[in-house]
């Protein structure tokens, strides 16, 4: 994380990106929020709690369930002077916005030659494992980066959420932010105030030199874990965070991969065709001489998320993968 | 479709609630049926609240006008009166099979209880008084049950009698399920594909 002189004090995930959105709310009178039971449910997370006391309806807006006209219609808005943060409760509602987001968001600024501006959030859920099924547990993020145009934000603990989302409301392009809803009641120090994280700059969250780990959002705790385990074994893991998929930070990805020699990509998307296969990609074509191993993928089954518990567990990254595939990386299982 | 090409005598009924009228789809397939002349009954149950929202903030104009603006004839019904269902739903079953086309049936329900499990503290958008109005006079199994004593068609023993059955079965169905073991982790991919 960049050296700050702001002071921190601790919040949970879904409080710091709250403080993003208040602050930004009150700085530019442009933002506003509208999605399903944003007002006065704060959506079913409760991450807004409040909000609409401060802003009122009009800025904290309830709509129907209309995902694909709303966010049309943040979209005309973004167009014509507004900021606003369209709000999709669960990361498998997007299907219902995409012709919105990939066919009119991401590209009007390109075909009108750079005349019109998106300066637009889409703020969607993603992750597994509560208990949720098929339809409420899937994290397809890879969704939105494989479309140009958009930028996608994964940020993976309260102070990330924070600078991130200031700089995605900031940002004249449309940008989507992922959030794991498992997590929003992880705690961290959060700085008050102007804290601004740039897009396309990782994070080294733990340096190691045997093994790089890449992790997005939720995955980042569970590959700090896995690298706590394989402490017992001398193996010293370096565990990195994009923190934004698009754009990508590559130069500290290959620098970490040449510097280590083996690499793991964690992400909670389906591993196959997934943000996994990109990450993986970038690494082997920019350290391809330097790696010991092919880089390995850890992703979620080729499965619908399944409901029942054991079932659900078992399709999603834990710690336990992550260190095996790690032992098995650096010829120690 | 599949009735229509078939020819099997077969009618759709597709159940939603008033939230749903929110999505676009909704009017893409109603003018496709009844461009179509499909055999199709929308059943809309409307229970007042999309999600946490009451629809007054969701709904604008008139939900069966929607519905006949593609050429599709609606009814609305109490939806907590079952013999009225049954006719009117009868009705435009009959319709719909007999080459009418698509038909709306509106009815005007409740949701008892949260939008899901975990919708226990609800008076930010209700009041428990208007959910404890809608339980106690407005149950269709109670009124109709009224009903039936009434006309003389059962009395209330057996009513009871039925309910505590039903209670029973439940019951055991819900121990059933909880002595059950969990699935085997292989079984995960199970069903995935036909």
């Amino acid at each position: 994380m960049p050296e700050t002189m702001l002071e921190t004090r601790e919040l949970t995930l879904g409080a710091a990106i709250k403080e993003a959105l208040v602050e930004e709310m009150r700085r530019d009178p442009t933002v506003f929020i509208l999605g399903e039971d944003v007002a006065e449910a704060g959506t079913v997370y409760k991450v807004l709690s409040g909000m609409v006391d401060e802003f009122g309806k009009d800025r904290v807006l309830d709509t129907p369930i209309s995902e694909a006209g709303f966010a049309g219609i943040a979209v005309g808005a973004a167009m014509t002077g507004m900021r606003p943060i369209v709000d999709i409760m669960f990361g498998d509602f997007i299907g219902l916005t995409m012709d919105q987001m990939f066919n009119q968001a991401a590209k009007i600024h390109y075909m009108s030659g750079g005349k019109w501006k998106v300066p637009m959030v889409l703020r969607a859920t993603m992750g597994a494992t509560r208990r949720s099924a098929a339809q409420h547990s899937q994290s397809l993020h890879a969704w939105m980066c494989h479309v140009p145009g958009l930028k996608v934000v994964m940020p993976s603990t309260p102070a990330d959420a924070k600078g991130l989302w200031k700089t995605a409301i900031r940002d004249d392009n449309p940008v989507v932010i992922f959030e794991d809803k498992m997590r929003y009641g992880l705690k961290g120090q959060v700085p008050t105030g102007e804290h601004l994280i740039p897009f396309g700059v990782a994070d080294i969250k733990r340096a190691g030199d045997d093994l790089t780990i890449v992790a997005t959002s939720s995955m980042v705790e569970v590959s700090l874990d896995a690298a706590k385990m394989l402490e017992e074994y001398d193996i010293s893991a370096e565990v990195i965070d994009p923190r934004t998929l698009w754009p990508l930070d590559e130069k500290t990805l290959i620098e970490s991969a040449k510097k280590t020699s083996r690499v793991i990509v964690v992400d909670e998307g389906y591993g196959r065709f997934g943000v996994n296969a990109e990450l993986a990609s970038v690494i082997a074509e920019g350290a391809f001489y330097d790696l010991e191993a092919p880089v390995k993928r850890i992703g979620a089954m080729h499965v619908p998320i399944p409901f029942s518990p054991p079932l659900e567990d078992a399709t999603v990254p834990t710690p336990q993968m992550v260190f095996e595939a790690a032992l098995a990386l650096c010829g120690k299982s | 479709m599949s009735a229509k090409r078939l020819g099997n005598g077969r009618v759709a009924v597709c159940f939603f609630g008033d939230g749903a009228l929110g999505q676009g789809l909704l009017y893409e397939v109603m003018n496709m049926a009844s461009l179509w002349n499909l055999p199709v009954i929308y059943v809309c149950e409307n229970n007042l609240y999309n999600e946490y929202t009451h629809n007054s903030e969701t709904i604008a104009g008139d939900i069966l006008t929607r519905a006949k603006g593609f050429g599709v004839p609606g009814e609305s019904v109490d939806g907590q009166n079952v013999q009225a269902v049954y006719d009117t739903a009868k009705k435009l079953i009959d319709k719909a099979r007999a080459g009418g086309g698509p038909q709306f049936l509106l009815c005007s329900t409740y949701r008892f209880t949260g939008h899901h499990v975990g919708d226990v503290n609800r008076e930010y958008y209700r009041s428990k008084q208007e959910e404890q109005l809608w339980k106690t006079e407005r149950d269709p199994i109670t009124l109709f049950s009224n009903w039936l004593i009434d006309q003389k068609i059962a009395d209330r023993a057996r009513l009871d009698q039925i309910k505590s059955e039903v209670e029973a079965e439940m019951k055991k169905a819900v121990q059933f399920a909880m002595d059950s073991p969990y699935p085997a982790v292989d079984k995960v991919d199970q069903d995935v594909y036909a």
